[in-house]
């Protein structure tokens, strides 16, 4: 039998959870009613802009507003969600991601199913409701099937998500999840990597729902994973979700890590991405939102320990009418760090992004070599971007570089595709693939690329 | 071939229709089915940019099998001309018709135009990072494959027939997966469109300054590549500066572009006269 302590990572205390502002923002939006001149108020204090992006970002609010027509969003806390309905096959590929788990392969993988904020599937539950096949979940599957059992039936019956609580660990993973908390630990093994599936998936039929999930990862000396969290929206009413995720990189950890958020009603959709990196930690972070009409990310990248090298990848594709906003920081806090963060977006339609990528560098962070790359494509003549590289700088001894273009679809270049036969759309199509294909290319994982591709193009 | 009895017209405002007239009497005596063989017929054509008049009283008239080459100064108005038969945007007809193949060119989109086998190879071929080379010569195929109701060829087939071509033009099969013509020489991109000319196999090539970049033995190889695509059912226009290039292919019939009008046609040995005499010769028979 597989002993049942709780391993709890050692959270550093001065990580912000949750900023301020974000709190304020949820709590309104939690409340949006028909008063639109509120929305407004709330507007110009938490995103402070000049008034032409203020008109822009209250648009988007007011058709919002009307849109979900003033809906009421109940925490998932306080609110019943309901039954997955059919086997989770079904909802994964409902959910369009059957393909992405279906087609991995790879040597161990370990997948957390979340639905309406309840745990459905976890690594070290019952084979049945797991896709996964660990050969190291099966030594823990008899103590933990009853366990898992046990408590969904009780989650069901008082219908309140507050009340799931299951924790598991093994001798290889700990992880604990509480009141859409998960934390998790990657132990120290130098010899595998694993895949991390994170995948919440909100089915909404009723009640539209907000969830606050947290994902904290700490990954041990040396230990190595790849991470794909995954935010899927699905069903007949909207569900907001305000997502966070930490993770903390001891020395020499390696982690990949992928956010992928797809939503099929343009629901709103914070996320927030903290990570601290210790020395020689590698970090890669790829970032990307599909059909969010609000979609608001601060990522905080901190390298605190020497020769650390990071990286953060962001791929926009806005269409319609949403709007996105961006920060993006870098901190370099000690010397002889490495840091790429590359942004490739193409907006379309009245899509509407505003990107603040800032690379700090401390005054003791000596030899830091830091650059940022972000590059964006109209694709409409309605279409908008604000984008503000910044740097800060407070050591001399440093390399560091950052550069953003705007621009349009080379005419020339799509009537050269033309005039060999290739039809309009095709080239249009042809020509933005090209245009992002440099931060495809630093998609390591095959299947995630893959996946990703065939979203961005069914997009 | 015989073109013996082609007139010289130097007064081209008057009797432009004298010209095609002229054009089409030398065709018969080639073709027996005239009318059929036509594949493009531009009448009394008028091209403005923006408020500039570009081209006017433009006739032209191209049979299938025939090679023709358009000369002119710099700013005369031949890649207008190329432009406008490949349906780039940002020109206004102000009056005349084109057809092409017995359609309105001017009613047809690009892709359109490349589909029915038009085929114009650019003065300055277009570089387009992150398209590998390879990819947009397969999409081009099998669109046009697709538009003649042939069936599309897979990536295996299509490196075979690629490859025989590349080998013909003296290409590196390096040049496959680059991206389309970006960091490529002045010749390697001319062969480039010289390549996709000749596995697209166009009705009419319009090869607009395929000449200029390349050196003597790049250019041998180029004609040698453009005269491999001349067929009974199809035809060539080019347009240059030189008369160099038409050493190596040589045309049924040269016309002279100047400001906007085609004061001249003749003979392949126009070409001669002309590069014996220069383009400032022209300007005696130009009525200011």
């Amino acid at each position: 039998m597989t002993s049942k302590t709780f391993i709890t990572p050692s959270i550093n205390p001065n990580i912000k959870l949750v900023d301020p502002d974000m709190k304020n923002i949820v709590s309104e939006i939690l409340k949006i009613d028909s008063d639109l001149n509120n929305i407004e108020n709330l507007v110009s204090e938490t995103c402070k802009v000049d008034l032409d992006i203020k008109n822009i970002i209250s648009e988007a609010f007011k058709r919002e507003a009307s849109r979900f027509n003033c809906v009421d969003f109940q925490p998932l806390s306080t609110a019943s969600p309901s039954k997955p309905e059919g086997h989770i096959a079904e909802i994964l590929l409902q959910a369009g991601l059957f393909p992405l788990l279906g087609s991995d392969t790879a040597a161990e993988s370990y997948q957390w199913i979340f639905y309406n904020g309840l745990l459905l599937s976890s690594p070290f539950a019952s084979g049945s409701a797991s896709a996964s096949a660990s050969a190291s979940a099966s030594a823990s599957a008899s103590t933990s099937a009853s366990a898992s059992a046990s408590t969904s039936s009780s989650t069901f019956a008082s219908g309140s998500a507050a009340s799931a609580s299951t924790s598991i660990s093994n001798s290889m993973f700990a992880s604990q999840y509480h009141n859409e908390h998960l934390s998790i630990t990657v132990p120290s093994l130098n010899f595998s990597s694993p895949l991390i599936y994170l995948i919440h998936i909100y089915h909404s039929t009723d009640t539209p729902y907000s969830s606050t999930p947290k994902i904290s990862v700490l990954a041990e000396e040396n230990a190595r994973a790849t991470i794909l969290e995954c935010y899927i929206t699905l069903g007949s009413h909207p569900s907001f979700v305000q997502a966070n995720t930490q993770i903390i990189l001891k020395k020499q950890a390696k982690i990949d890590h992928y956010i992928f958020s797809q939503h099929h009603n343009s629901e709103p959709q914070i996320s927030q991405v903290n990570i601290q990196q210790d020395s020689q930690s590698e970090y890669k972070g790829f970032l990307m939102t599909l059909g969010a009409a609000l979609y608001k990310a601060d990522i905080l990248i901190e390298l605190l320990g020497q020769q650390a090298s990071s990286e953060f990848n962001i791929l926009m594709t806005p269409k319609e009418n949403e709007y996105s906003k961006i920060e993006l920081n870098m901190h370099h806090g000690v010397a002889n760090c490495q840091s790429r963060m590359m942004t490739r977006s193409a907006l379309q339609d009245q899509s509407y992004l505003d990107f603040t990528g800032k690379i700090m560098v401390d005054k003791k962070a000596e030899g830091t070599d830091a650059a940022l790359d972000n590059k964006n494509l109209l694709l409409s003549p309605m279409a908008k971007v604000n984008t503000e590289p910044q740097l800060e700088i407070y050591n001399g001894n440093i390399q560091c570089k950052h550069g953003a273009t705007v621009g349009h679809l080379d005419e020339d270049a799509l009537f050269y595709l033309q005039s060999r036969g290739i039809a309009r759309s095709e080239a249009i199509q042809m020509l933005i693939g090209a245009f992002l294909q440099p931060i495809i290319n630093r998609i390591s994982q095959q299947s995630f690329r893959a996946f990703l591709v065939k979203q961005i193009h069914d997009y | 071939m015989s073109n013996a009895n082609m007139n010289i017209n130097r007064n081209a405002n008057v009797n432009t229709n004298v010209n095609t007239n002229v054009n089409t009497n030398a065709n018969v005596n080639m073709n027996t089915n005239a009318n059929a063989n036509v594949i493009l017929k531009i009448q009394d054509l008028q091209v403005a940019v923006e408020d500039k008049v570009i081209l006017q009283d433009l006739n032209l008239s191209i049979k299938a099998g025939e090679v023709h080459a358009i000369m002119g100064p710099n700013g005369s108005g031949k890649s207008t001309l190329a432009n406008i038969l490949a349906r780039k945007e940002g020109y206004r007809v102000q009056k005349g018709t084109i057809s092409f193949l017995d359609q309105d060119l001017l009613a047809l989109s690009p892709e359109d135009c490349a589909c029915l086998g038009l085929f114009l190879g650019f003065q300055y071929p277009v570089a387009i990072p992150g398209v590998s080379n390879i990819h947009f010569l397969k999409s081009s195929l099998n669109a046009i494959r697709k538009a003649r109701h042939l069936p599309l060829v897979d990536a295996l087939d299509f490196l075979k027939i690629v490859k025989e071509k590349m080998a013909l033009l003296k290409m590196s099969e390096e040049l496959l997966y680059r991206p389309v013509n970006d960091g490529f020489s002045g010749g390697e991109k001319k062969r480039n469109e010289i390549l996709q000319m000749s596995l697209l196999e166009p009705k009419l090539a319009i090869l607009d300054e395929t000449d200029s970049g390349l050196d003597i033995d790049a250019l041998k190889l180029v004609s040698e590549g453009i005269n491999l695509q001349r067929g009974s059912d199809r035809a060539i226009l080019l347009i240059t500066h030189y008369q160099r290039l038409l050493d190596y292919i040589e045309p049924d019939h040269v016309h002279v572009l100047s400001e906007g009008k085609m004061i001249l046609s003749g003979d392949k040995s126009l070409a001669h006269t002309l590069e014996s005499k220069g383009y400032c010769w022209l300007g005696e028979g130009e009525p200011a």
